[in-house]
């Protein structure tokens, strides 16, 4: 177990829910929707901001040095070279979209209740960052999966 | 709106720098360690200039008074495409590069 995967994935996963959050605020707004949608667009900046930090600090510091050469060794290196590889790549887009979404919001504020094909590229558009981060959240599990194995196959090779 | 358009023009930049870099990195392996040297991971230089960018592009990009709700739409929907673009690309080029590693 490792806080770090914890904080990142919760931190994550918060902010999945918060862009989820906006886009159903967004679908049909009204001043009050919008109110909400500010709010929770700010969570969601925040959280995903704080989950690209960690786990960014947790790949440098232990995934790198200890965990994908496991991963790498063990019966399933697709889990770093294809999985690991797209997923921290996509992940620099998450918090970038996070906050054009968040500028956007800001700036058209009680206009969004008319401007009617703006809230909806917003809502689009937020509903995006929400499926790009389940996404590699699914990464994540086969990452976890190749490392398990991994480990299990070093364990059996030096116990056999 | 006001000089929205400008955080949506950066969003679609900083997605093609890191797209750009990336594969210019898994071909150069002395690029990538530039890219490794500059702060002691590769990633973690690319996380950095992917934001120094979007903070230089939305500094300097035109100001506009007022943008068109239009526009901002538009901007919008080229912003998703483009990031669906680069997604696929990057799972696409990945699968690509470890197949033939």
């Amino acid at each position: 177990m490792n806080l770090l995967i914890g904080l990142h994935v919760g931190l994550g996963e918060l902010g999945a829910l918060a862009f989820l959050w906006v886009f159903v605020e967004l679908l049909n707004p009204n001043k009050e929707r919008i109110t909400r949608a500010q709010k929770a667009v700010l969570i969601g900046v925040y959280a995903l901001l704080a989950a690209w930090f960690i786990g960014g600090w947790y790949y440098v510091a232990t995934y790198g040095p200890i965990v994908k050469p496991i991963i790498k060794a063990g019966p399933y290196p697709w889990a770093h070279g294809i999985a690991m590889e797209a997923k921290e790549h996509i992940f620099i887009f998450i918090p970038i979209l996070a906050l054009v979404v968040y500028k956007l919001i800001e700036s058209a504020g009680n206009r969004l209740e008319k401007e009617k094909k703006t809230s909806r590229a917003i809502a689009t558009l937020s509903l995006l960052i929400v499926i790009l981060s389940f996404t590699i959240a699914g990464m994540g599990y086969f990452i976890s999966s190749g490392a398990r194995a991994g480990y299990e196959s070093q364990s059996t090779t030096q116990n056999p | 709106m006001k000089n929205t358009l400008r955080h949506i023009y950066a969003g679609v930049a900083v997605i093609w720098f890191t797209v750009a870099i990336t594969v210019v990195g898994e071909f150069s392996s002395s690029f990538k360690d530039i890219l490794k040297n500059l702060t002691g991971h590769h990633w973690v230089t690319k996380g950095i200039l992917a934001v120094a960018l979007y903070g230089l592009i939305v500094s300097v990009a035109p100001s506009a008074k007022k943008d068109k709700e239009k526009q901002i739409a538009r901007g919008v929907n080229i912003l998703i495409w483009n990031t669906i673009i680069a997604t696929l690309f990057f799972l696409i080029f990945f699968m690509w590069h470890f197949l033939t590693e």
